[in-house]
């Protein structure tokens, strides 16, 4: 019922008329509780996750292929875009290679890269099998993320390639996915970086090129005192250096595929300076004109989560379940998702 | 229809003016006034119909949605009263909060000491934009802020005891309020009868701007409360800061069906009062809502300011219906249609008197008081709307609250010493003694 005087039954969806062009999501684990704890989150935020990120291994296996699109496909009809962080594990961390990154370049994975790159074309096309049409799908690829690591093998500071390789097995990446099916502008494709070079190998010399990336990416922790070598870093801290360094190779729109933050401080756990990171977060996130903002959302290696993590500010209850928030994260993705 | 005599004067058909005819015919002006009258008071009558049709139609589509049930436990609530200096009246108020709400701020003007609260002096040399009590919590707004999900306003004399949990995730939670009686039986009559027709209070979540914010207590977003702010004048800060809050931001409103209780004004002069404040404050402010409102306003403000003379009327009627008295207050115009609809108001207004009294659930005694005096508690209640529409209150005039005797069953049980009405003052007692504090 709406009429003179009655408002309609669904504010906030007015209020995202207005669409600032900034976009927020989370990474809420895998499986299908994923997909309630999304719902749940989104009743606290009172707005919905523009994108749910996804960690997806190289599976060989072509059922492993066609159940990684089906879960993509779950979050899209859940009125999500998936942002799919393409791991080249092959597909467990144990089972990979060395020297994975020269392995790609040399072939020997073509057989599978071409297979999702069909899988991709298809689902992006949406159920009609054609793109260009309505029922198209969206989504955004992050492969071969934080190279600049030493964490993972395909990062040349782990494996002890040259920098160069890295940015040709991107390339290779990019060439085949496309070859392999047409998938229009519906394919975003991110460069992320971890906000410090970890090794010898600075982040500049791994960028692959303007014309293979759409995105640049920045990932960032506040590890706090839960580590013998971190300490406590405002959002300015962790993000602000990278940020101006991925800014210097290339003028492409930038956004935070992870972020993260504890509740460890030196003097014990602290809920509230946590809730007070995250609102600085998105607010330099804004300032630093960041398109899109997804947290990890996953108690990992310390208290990350802000909602129904062992930590937390304040205690909502939905659907008798308790979750534990910080209300510093609501004010900041409703902050950052209405300012343009 | 159309009972007019001729032999009284002016015969049918004969060629006059309007102005002639209620000169010539002084049934004719009684008439007219009548009319206008009755009419007037529909016009709020029939729209709370409305509110209670939108009400009724919107909790059955929400059944039919089930939907969720979200609430926040009371560690995500910091509790703000707000006082003067009435140390005895606020600590019993803090004493009455639930254990689990352990963010308890008491903002005061005066350095007063209060038991498991944080106390905060509102320094004379700060200025802003609002005043009285919006300066108030303005100050402790800007210099304490909180990690809590939202900030609880309550009176310096609300028993929250009640409280469990906010039952929403709304950007704005009013609580319904439950006035309990200090020492005047009539304001308490009076206020068990505007907390019957206070039931449209639950579907102002489902229009566009809630009428007013007078409940039992507030709890407000703090990121909202940032986002507001309390910095502008008014004198009804709560109903000011809702209008801003819906209108620039967009915010949602639930009224949590619990009842914090509070005190009636203590005298039918506070009452007067408080109820011009109300009215003067909503229609300073009114020319910030869309002209569609501002007009249902005037309506609404006119009927309930002239509801003080028409009962009076409405009860000749319903007399006179019932073969009691013969009132010949009807000698023109449609004095069937003219019974029908005054018996309507008095009908509305008796009902307003039951919801009230079920609501409060008070001894026979009272029942009986309130049904049998209905039609004065109405008068009464509406004179200090007549007041604030003749001659509008031009400060913020605070009633003092009273210490229960019992020493904590505050809002259960008459008080009968110690009441200090600030009406005894004049506005500009009150207002100068304001400025000193400033």
């Amino acid at each position: 019922m709406t009429g003179l005087f009655v408002r309609s039954r669904v504010p906030h969806e007015a209020a995202r008329d207005g669409d600032s062009g900034r976009r927020v999501g989370a990474f809420l684990g895998g499986g299908p509780t994923s997909f309630d704890r999304a719902d749940a989150m989104e009743r606290w935020l009172g707005v919905g996750f523009d994108v749910q990120t996804v960690f997806e291994p190289w599976d060989a296996d072509p059922g492993g292929v066609t159940d990684q699109f089906d879960r993509l496909t779950a979050i899209w009809d859940a009125g999500r875009t998936p942002l799919v962080t393409w791991e080249a594990y092959t597909p467990t961390p144990a089972a990979t290679p060395v020297d994975i990154l020269q392995r790609i370049l040399d072939g020997v994975y073509d057989e599978y890269v071409d297979r999702w790159g069909r899988a991709l074309a298809e689902w992006v096309a949406g159920p009609d099998g054609t793109l260009g049409t309505d029922d198209d799908r969206q989504l955004l690829l992050r492969p071969l993320h934080e190279p600049n690591g030493d964490w993972y093998p395909w990062a040349p500071a782990a494996s002890g390639a040259e920098p160069a390789l890295y940015a040709r097995v991107w390339r290779r990446l990019h060439r085949r996915v496309n070859q392999a099916g047409a998938t229009g502008d519906r394919v975003d494709w991110i460069w992320a970086v971890n906000h410090v070079d970890a090794g010898d190998v600075p982040a500049e010399s791994l960028f692959p090129g303007d014309d293979v990336v759409d995105l640049l990416g920045v990932d960032g922790f506040n590890w706090g005192a839960t580590r013998a070598w971190s300490e406590w870093q405002p959002p300015a801290a962790v993000f602000g250096e990278m940020l101006a360094r991925v800014r210097s190779v290339s003028q492409r729109p930038v956004c935070i595929p992870e972020f993260g933050c504890t509740t460890a401080t030196l003097g014990g756990l602290d809920p509230q300076r946590k809730g007070k990171w995250l609102w600085e977060a998105f607010s330099h996130f804004t300032d630093q004109d960041v398109v899109l903002a997804a947290y990890f959302d996953v108690e990992k290696e310390t208290d990350w989560q802000v909602f129904g993590g062992s930590c937390g500010a304040n205690t909502i209850r939905i659907d008798g379940t308790r979750y534990q928030t910080y209300p510093g994260f609501r004010r900041g993705v409703r902050t950052f998702s209405a300012s343009g | 229809m159309g009972a007019f005599d001729p032999d009284g004067g002016v015969a049918l058909g004969q060629a006059v003016g309007p102005a002639e005819w209620m000169t010539l015919q002084p049934e004719v002006l009684l008439s007219f006034v009548l009319w206008h009258l009755a009419l007037l008071y529909a016009i709020p009558v029939v729209f709370w119909d409305y509110e209670i049709a939108v009400l009724t139609l919107r909790n059955r589509q929400n059944r039919r949605d089930a939907t969720a049930d979200v609430a926040w436990e009371l560690d995500a609530v910091q509790a703000r009263i707000v006082t003067i200096d009435n140390a005895d009246v606020v600590q019993q108020t803090v004493d009455l909060l639930p254990d689990e709400l352990s963010d308890v701020v008491v903002v005061a003007e005066a350095p007063i000491a209060v038991d498991g609260a944080k106390v905060l002096v509102v320094p004379p040399e700060f200025e802003c934009a609002a005043t009285n009590k919006g300066r108030a919590v303005e100050w402790a707004r800007r210099t304490y802020s909180t990690d809590k999900e939202y900030v609880l306003y309550l009176d310096e004399d609300t028993d929250a005891s009640s409280l469990t949990e906010l039952g929403s995730n709304a950007d704005i939670i009013q609580f319904r309020e439950r006035p309990v009686r200090t020492v005047g039986l009539l304001p308490y009559l009076s206020e068990i009868h505007r907390i019957g027709f206070n039931v449209e209070q639950r579907s102002f979540p489902f229009f566009q701007i809630p009428f007013y914010a007078w409940g039992g207590g507030i709890a407000i977003r703090s990121s909202l409360e940032d986002a507001v702010t309390w910095d502008t004048p008014t004198i009804v800060e709560d109903s000011v800061f809702t209008w801003r809050a819906v209108l620039e931001h967009g915010a949602t409103l639930e009224v949590a069906d619990v009842h914090l209780a509070n005190q009636a004004p203590p005298s039918v002069r506070a009452m007067i009062r408080q109820r011009r404040r109300w009215l003067t404050g909503t229609r300073q402010r009114h020319d910030m809502l869309p002209f569609h409102y501002r007009l249902l306003y005037d309506a609404r403000d006119l009927g309930w300011a002239l509801s003080t003379i028409s009962p009076i009327l409405w009860v000749a009627s319903a007399a006179s219906f019932v073969g009691l008295v013969d009132v010949s207050l009807l000698p023109v115009f449609f004095p069937e249609a003219y019974m029908i609809l005054t018996l309507a108001l008095l009908g509305h207004v008796y009902a307003w008197s039951v919801l009230g009294l079920s609501i409060y659930r008070p001894s026979v005694g009272v029942w009986v008081l309130l049904l049998v005096f209905t039609p004065f508690v109405v008068t009464v209640h509406s004179a200090g709307a007549l007041y604030g529409a003749i001659r509008p209150a031009k400060t913020f005039v605070v009633t003092e609250k009273v210490v229960s005797a019992a020493g904590g069953d505050l809002g259960r049980r008459g008080v009968a010493d110690g009441v200090v009405d600030a009406s005894e003052a004049d506005d500009r007692a009150a207002s100068a003694a304001l400025e000193d504090r400033a």
